[in-house]
C-alpha cells in the first residue's frame, strides 16, 4: 500500500474533513516589542514604501502587502525590531502567554522566532531555557537572540531530557516539536513524507512530552504545538498524553483555526481534545498548524 | 581583552563579563552558568581569531559613547551594511574626527550600524572610512571569511 504522495495525503485530509489545497502564504512580520513599538516600526517601514496590514489574530504579527525589497536584509531586520515569522507560528507563544518574571522552558528552539517572542511577551523579565539538540540549528538560534537583544534566554546544546536532573520547575513550557512538517513547509513535501516518517515523529514528539510535563509545575502551563495536519502527531499524541501523563487540557481561545479533530479515522478520541485548535491552509491562509494547552495536575 | 577593544573608540568601561566559548556576556543567570550554556543573558561581543566583534546591542552602546562619529545619508548606510568602504559623499555630518581615527558610522536615525577607520579627510570624494565592521556580518557571517 502507497503511504505518501499527493494522492495518499489527498484522501487522508478529505477523510479528516479538510483539503490539500494549494495555498499562497503571505510574507508576516513580527514587531520585537524589546526594541520597538508598531507604530514607529511601520512608520520607518511605510516611508521605504513597504505596506503592512496587521494580522487580526496576533498581537505583534502584520501581513506584508507591499514591499520592493526583500525585509530579510534592511537596517531595521537587523537591528532586530522586527522578526520574519509566519502568522500561524506565532500562535504558540501567544497561547502560552508567559508573564515578566516566569521561568520558562524551550523545548525545541531553533530558528528562535518563538523564543524572541516570549522574550518580547515577558518584557526580557524572568528567565527562559532553551534547548536545541541539533548543533548545525544552533548559529540561527543565537544570531537571531543577539540580533533581537533577547537577554533572558540561556541556551543549551543538547536533548531537553536532561533539564530533567537541574530540579528545576518550570511556570509555562513551550513543546515547539520537531515534526513531520506540511505540505506548504517544504518544496516537494508530499514526495518526501510517508506514514513511516511521521510515525517516528510522533514517537520522538510522545518522549518531548513526558520530559516536558515531567519538569513543569503544578498548575503550570504547557503548549504544545507542530505545524504538522498529520493526526499521529496532533491529536493521537494528545490522547497518548491523557491517558498516561498528569495533565488536563484547556481551551485553545483563538479567533483562527477549527476545534481539533474527536475522531481519527474511525477512532472516538476524548471530546476534550476539541479544546485544541487545528489550523488547516485552506482555511486560515496560514501554514497548518495543531496547538494543545495542557496544565498539569 | 573588552576594555582594550573599547579603549580603541576611547571609551573607558569595566564590564563583569563572562566568556562562554568564543562570546563573551554579561550573565544574570549565574546558576546556570555551570550547566554548559552556549548562550546566556546578554551577548557583549564574540572573539573571531584575535578580533573582537561586537553584539548588535553593545554596538549600539559603543555608538553612543565613541568619541568620532560620522552620520551617513540612506545610500551610504544601504553599502555599509553590505560591507562596502564608505565615500565622502556619503557622509551628511561628522564631528570632524581624522585620518587615522576610528569612527563609528551612525544613520540618521542614531542607530549604529558599525565602524571602521578613516583614511581621508571626509569631504574627498573617494573612500574615506575603511569599513571595519558592520551590523550586516549577521547575516554573511559562515557564509565567508570577511566579517
Amino acid at each position: 500500500m502507497v503511504s505518501g504522495g499527493r494522492e495518499f495525503f489527498s484522501k487522508r485530509y478529505e477523510q479528516l474533513g479538510g483539503l490539500l489545497a494549494d495555498v499562497k502564504l503571505p510574507q508576516t512580520v513580527r514587531v520585537n516589542t524589546l526594541k520597538i513599538t508598531a507604530k514607529e516600526l511601520l512608520a520607518r517601514l511605510g516611508e521605504q514604501g513597504v505596506v503592512l496590514k496587521r494580522v487580526p489574530f496576533t498581537r505583534d504579527g502584520y501581513w506584508v502587502e507591499e514591499s520592493k525589497f526583500s525585509l530579510g536584509a534592511t537596517t531595521e531586520f537587523l537591528l532586530g525590531y522586527y522578526s520574519l515569522q509566519e502568522s500561524a507560528a506565532q500562535l504558540p507563544v501567544e497561547v502560552l502567554d508567559p508573564r515578566p518574571g516566569e521561568l520558562v522552558l524551550d523545548c525545541c528552539a531553533s530558528p528562535g522566532g518563538k523564543t524572541t517572542q516570549l522574550s518580547a511577551r515577558m518584557e526580557g523579565r524572568g528567565t527562559i531555557v532553551s534547548f536545541e539538540l541539533k548543533e548545525h540549528r544552533l548559529p540561527g538560534l543565537l544570531m537571531n537572540l543577539e540580533r533581537c537583544g533577547v537577554e533572558n534566554s540561556v541556551v543549551f546544546a543538547g536533548d531537553v531530557s536532561q533539564v530533567k536532573s537541574w530540579k528545576l520547575e518550570f511556570d509555562r513550557v513551550l513543546l515547539d516539536a520537531p515534526c513531520s512538517g506540511n505540505y506548504l513547509s517544504e518544496p516537494g513535501w508530499l514526495e518526501k513524507r510517508t506514514l513511516d516518517g511521521i510515525e517516528r515523529s510522533a514517537a520522538i514528539q510522545k518522549r518531548l512530552l513526558k520530559s516536558a510535563v515531567s519538569v513543569l509545575k503544578s498548575g503550570g502551563v504547557l503548549v504544545y504545538s507542530t505545524c504538522s495536519l498529520e493526526p499521529e502527531e496532533d491529536e493521537l499524541n494528545i490522547q497518548w498524553v491523557l491517558d498516561n501523563l498528569p495533565v488536563r487540557l484547556e481551551k485553545v481561545s483563538l479567533s483562527v483555526g477549527d476545534p481539533a479533530l474527536t475522531q481519527v479515522f474511525g477512532k472516538k478520541l476524548s471530546p476534550d481534545i476539541a479544546l485544541c485548535r487545528r489550523l488547516w491552509p485552506h482555511k486560515t491562509n496560514t501554514e497548518g498548524f495543531f496547538i494543545a494547552k495542557l496544565v498539569k495536575l | 581583552m573588552i576594555e582594550k577593544f573599547l579603549k580603541e573608540f576611547g571609551i573607558t568601561m569595566a564590564l563583569p563579563v563572562e566568556r562562554v566559548g568564543r562570546s563573551f556576556f554579561v550573565v544574570r543567570d549565574k546558576d546556570l552558568l555551570s550547566k554548559m550554556p552556549v548562550y546566556i543573558n546578554e551577548c557583549i561581543a564574540h572573539l573571531r581569531g584575535e578580533t573582537v566583534l561586537p553584539s548588535v546591542g553593545f554596538l549600539q552602546r559603543i555608538g553612543k559613547r565613541a568619541k568620532w562619529r560620522v552620520v551617513v545619508n540612506s545610500d551610504g548606510e544601504w553599502l555599509f551594511i553590505c560591507g562596502r568602504d564608505l565615500f565622502g559623499k556619503s557622509i551628511v555630518s561628522h564631528n570632524n574626527p581624522q585620518p587615522g581615527d576610528r569612527v563609528v558610522v551612525l544613520n540618521q536615525h542614531g542607530e549604529c550600524l558599525g565602524y571602521g577607520d578613516v583614511a581621508a579627510p571626509l569631504d574627498e570624494k573617494r573612500v574615506v572610512v575603511r569599513r571595519l565592521f558592520d551590523i550586516g556580518h549577521l547575516l554573511r557571517r559562515g557564509k565567508k571569511k570577511r566579517f
